[in-house]
């Protein structure tokens, strides 16, 4: 008889008799979906924050630093600095060719939550009022209306205004010693700017008391642009500064964090992981021993060990891929949407919130982990069946 | 007890069964006791640490350096009592393997405002005399088996002034904490460290601030860092409390996200155990018909099921939380927490207790359905069943 | 001689699927103390039945029964149990001995359940296993001895306790036969030199031939009646 014939006429009469053994079968699906659930629980609060800070970041818009720097509130940019940034080669010129760019500064503030009135950290951001739109066109006001240039007027993310207190259309937080105004609501589609304030940069300046900017956000010319932008600024002797595709630069701002966070998560999963393997072993060793006669039964008829293995390991997988489906079913029924913040932004010192989303990929890793799950805990029980002396298992029905 | 060896005879039917279910019980239990030692220790950290006094660090960068000017301009703002900086020396103690931080501060700027901090008069004195004194936590004293007069050899990761690696402090006291396990730090004095370092002078990572009214901590957290809000070092100050809950990643909701891992774990395992123990019993019928005949009650036989859920849960829960128990306060003792203030971390009674609980509910769950059958199991059908 | 079983119209049924069978037909019976009592019967005649209401494993739809002073018709479930305990010991075709038990550890579980210390337990179990000839094998599991052997394991387990009556289904069934003869003869000394009343189903005409009086069974009544002396 051929292999594959073997397998499957094996592996159907195993399958088959599952619904018989369903309370010991239930060990290895809950064993996985216990593990399966946890892990991609966790992993979405992860990937939901790096997936947040990535939809920050734009393919063509670069960020410009000083030297060394970490993050933004830890840069510190001149004034004759900025303006040298801005005549370089490699940035996209609106109609008036002006280059489209946003000199920022950002200060953290605190505010109390809507939830339970404790302080939090968010961000003020000040941008170049005449840019803004042309500069980050994902971004557009749902309410009210662009801050004027020269008053103390800000518009709000979406997030920062649903969580924080005094963030609505009209509310007068207080930033600084002086009082602010909404004006405008925005979205910027589910990045970290939709958990900032963002308001002129001459006036938060001036609010602060502050001469230095913290970065040059600035739209790229073309697919060049970076590299001609970057070899600009390095070989200017006047200048001491870094340039990061937006992208990578948020892409960064995310890893310590999400990092920290998966090695928790797959911690956690590891351990619970080979308490479900010594499950999944039980129950495919006792599947083994009460199917002991009928493996006898086809062995004696002709068919190979081999057969036998790839049956006990099949059964073991489906149970586990079965325990994996369960266990990210739930674990999307019950996260994925959610809505949470941790401290993420402006180099860990402002909360950023963000979506959990349990999509195509944390399920597959959830898969493989199962499968993982499966084949250690049926690779034993499977090599014990295929062992199982023919002559000996026959005569026990006897 | 008489009955242990019928329990224990159940058990011992399918040995690899019973090992397994065991070995899953223990690994449940052992997250169970680590995850539940964590988070009840931070609560505890976050308990024992003080309000009464500030702590300020740079915003730029956590751990990054401020200038050591800060402490004169935070000494002039109003309920401020007293100002201790941090320059710290990092190294290694006889083997590269060995990590250890110094703390080079102010003294008895430290005893004003950390009143928790217990040293006697003449140590503090003799630490005043020794340039190159150290002040050492009794848990690290224990550790290293150091006495008061010990000269610690150091070798620094970065080169000293004079071109060498090579420290020498002399102990010349210890101080304790209410919680002794905390007393980690080694504090030297900050001049001999400031003069002796080659690069990072003047620098400090953090300072300790005292103040006259802790009901004030915010406003005057708030008078520090706007005092500093245009100098290129911006600072964030806080309570040591806070300070605290931010640097152990205050991620979410911690509680939460541990009490979930540990209900699904359990939840799981409730699975496990209740199959284990309705196989054996299903499997035991005629055995257990056989003690009914010979004059054990219904009553009799279901606690015996019952016994043997017990005995499985509770010998592996314990099993699992020991292993926690040792592996818990090597996962909480390093260099960098011990800086902190924050010793190794040990499972509270508290997650003792719930463990035990845990394993009894999880027993009782998992044997009632099991163990009500062998009480219902007729003796005459049970035996002509074979 | 003391009736020591006593049956007065006992009825017993049973449900097979929805079909009500009677298997017990209004049956009287009276065994007197030590008295070594054979039930034949082809299967199905009730003999196990019979067995299980004197050993009081079950009890009558109808009639009363008196076993060992007690009326066993109006026992509670744990009354019964305890009556059981005292009263009756068991030995089955199969043995039926804790598969991880030692034979010792065997023979002491009904032990278990009285009031006796562990050393008294000892002495107890020792004097059992002398008894049924098996001292040496003590420490041995049931899988570590023969059919032979694991009943009189079986039969030092239903004495141990002293009991009044001794009920025995098929006990030799199972056994090649020559541990059969031991088997019976064990049996034969224990109603002759210890006085035990045995009640004893069997199917086999050479195991009968040990029992001092034969019921023969057919239909659940009883079809003959005969006294015979010891073989």
């Amino acid at each position: 008889m051929k292999l594959t014939t073997q397998l499957l006429a094996v592996s159907s009469i195993s399958l088959r008799s599952l619904p018989s053994r369903v309370a010991s079968s239930a060990v290895i699906v809950m064993g996985t979906a216990g593990v399966v659930f946890v892990l991609l629980s966790v992993l979405a609060l992860s990937t939901g924050l790096a997936d947040s800070l990535n939809e920050t970041g734009s393919a063509d818009r670069a960020i410009v630093l000083h030297q060394q720097a970490a993050n933004e509130i830890g840069s510190s940019l001149p004034h004759d600095s900025v303006a040298t940034i801005l005549d370089a080669p490699g940035i996209a010129k609106d109609p008036a060719h002006r280059a489209i760019a946003s000199t920022e500064a950002i200060a953290s503030v605190n505010l109390p939550r809507k939830d339970n009135g404790k302080l939090s950290t968010l961000i003020l951001r000040g941008v170049s009022t005449d840019e803004l739109l042309r500069l980050r066109p994902e971004l557009h006001l749902v309410q009210g209306r662009m801050f004027t240039a020269g008053l103390r007027e800000i518009i709000v993310g979406k997030a920062a205004s649903e969580r924080y207190a005094n963030l609505g259309l009209g509310g007068r937080p207080n930033f600084g010693g002086d009082q602010w105004t909404v004006v405008g609501i925005f979205d910027s589609g589910g990045g970290a700017h939709d958990s900032e304030v963002m308001g002129d940069i001459d006036t938060a300046l001036a609010a602060y008391q502050r001469t230095t900017y913290n970065s040059v956000v600035l739209k790229l010319d073309g697919p060049t642009g970076f590299s001609t932008l970057r070899a600009a600024l390095q070989h200017d002797p006047t200048l001491s500064v870094d340039v990061f595709k937006e992208i990578d630069y948020y892409a960064r701002q995310s890893q310590t964090f999400a990092s920290f966070l998966s090695l928790i998560a797959k911690a956690i999963c590891t351990i619970m992981a080979i308490g479900a393997v010594f499950a999944a072993l039980n129950t495919m060793y006792s599947a083994v021993s009460t199917r002991a006669v009928e493996i006898a039964t086809l062995r004696a008829i002709g068919y190979g060990a081999v057969g036998v293995v790839v049956s006990v390991m099949i059964e073991a997988l489906v149970l586990s891929i079965l325990g994996a489906a369960v266990g990210a079913g739930l674990a999307w029924a019950v996260f994925d949407g959610h809505t949470v913040s941790s401290l993420a932004g402006g180099g860990g010192l402002a909360q950023v919130v963000f979506h959990l989303h349990i999509g195509a990929a944390l399920f597959t890793l959830g898969i493989v982990w199962a499968c993982v799950v499966g084949l250690i805990g049926g690779l034993l029980p499977a090599i014990r069946a295929a062992r199982i002396p023919v002559a000996v298992a026959l005569r026990a029905i006897a | 007890m008489k009955y242990l060896p019928l329990v224990w005879a159940a058990l011992r039917r399918k040995p690899t069964r019973t090992l397994l279910t065991c070995f899953s019980i223990v690994t449940a239990f052992f997250l169970f006791g680590t995850l539940q030692g964590i988070n009840v220790g931070i609560d505890n950290v976050l308990k024992l640490t003080s309000v009464s006094h500030l702590i300020v660090q740079s915003r730029v960068n956590q751990g990054a350096a401020m200038p050591l000017a800060h402490k004169v301009q935070i000494e002039s703002i109003p309920g401020v009592t007293a100002v201790a900086p941090f320059g710290i020396v990092i190294g290694t103690y006889q083997q590269p393997s060995n990590p250890m931080v110094i703390i080079g501060t102010d003294f008895d700027a430290m005893l004003k405002i950390s009143t928790d901090l217990m040293v006697t008069p003449d140590q503090a004195a003799a630490m005043r005399r020794t340039r190159n004194g150290v002040i050492v936590g009794v848990t690290t004293m224990k550790q290293y088996g150091w006495k008061v007069g010990d000269r610690i050899p150091l070798r620094g990761i970065a080169p000293k002034a004079d071109g060498s690696n090579d420290w020498q402090f002399d102990i010349v006291g210890t101080y304790t904490l209410q919680q002794p396990d905390w007393a980690t730090r080694i504090f030297a004095n900050y001049d001999f460290v400031n003069e002796a370092l080659a690069t990072g002078k003047n620098q400090s990572i953090l300072f300790y601030v005292g103040i006259n009214d802790p009901a004030k901590s915010a406003a005057i957290a708030q008078a520090i860092d706007d005092r500093f809000a245009n100098s290129p070092n911006q600072t964030n100050t806080a309570n040591e409390k806070d300070s605290i809950e931010t640097t152990l990643g205050q991620i979410g909701d911690r509680k939460l996200l541990i009490n979930g891992v540990c209900i699904a774990v359990l939840f799981t395992l409730l699975f496990l155990t209740f199959n284990t123990i309705a196989q054996s019993v299903r499997e035991r019928t005629a055995e257990l018909a056989v003690l009914k005949t010979l004059g054990f009650t219904d009553a009799s036989v279901q606690w015996l099921v019952l016994a043997e859920a017990l005995t499985l849960a509770m010998v592996a829960g314990a099993l699992g939380v020991a292993l926690a128990s040792r592996v818990l306060p090597w996962l909480t003792s390093g260099p960098t927490l011990a800086a902190q203030g924050i010793g190794a971390q040990h499972i509270p009674g508290l997650v003792y207790a719930a463990a035990a609980a845990v394993a009894l509910v999880l027993a009782l769950i998992s044997g009632v359905i099991p163990a009500w059958r062998a009480r219902q199991l007729n003796i005459v059908a049970a035996l002509s069943g074979r | 001689m003391a009736a020591v079983v006593s049956l007065q119209n006992v009825v017993k049924s049973y449900t097979r699927g929805r079909q009500r069978v009677e298997v017990l037909h209004s049956l009287n019976l009276e065994v007197q103390s030590g008295e070594f009592l054979g039930l034949m019967g082809p299967s199905g005649s009730g003999k196990t039945t019979l067995l299980n209401l004197i050993g009081g494993l079950d009890k009558p739809d109808e009639g009363q029964i008196t076993v060992a002073g007690e009326r066993l018709d109006r026992l509670s479930g744990s009354q019964m149990a305890a009556w059981r305990a005292r009263h009756v010991g068991f030995v089955f075709q199969f043995y039926n001995l804790l598969p991880v038990l030692s034979a010792e550890r065997n023979v002491e579980v009904p032990l278990l359940l009285t009031k006796l210390s562990r050393a008294q337990r000892k002495t107890n179990v020792a004097a059992a296993l002398a008894l049924v000839g098996l001292s040496d094998r003590a420490t041995h599991k049931p899988t570590e001895l023969s059919g032979g052997q694991q009943q009189r394991v079986a039969i030092a387990r239903a004495l141990i306790a002293d009991p009044t009556l001794l009920v025995c289904d098929e006990p030799t069934g199972d056994l090649d036969r020559e541990s059969a003869e031991e088997i019976l003869q064990l049996l034969t000394i224990l109603n002759q030199k210890q006085g035990k009343t045995i009640v004893m189903v069997t199917h086999d005409p050479r195991a009968a031939a040990y029992a001092s009086r034969l019921l023969h069974m057919d239909k659940g009544t009883l079809a003959r009646d005969e006294s015979r002396t010891a073989a």
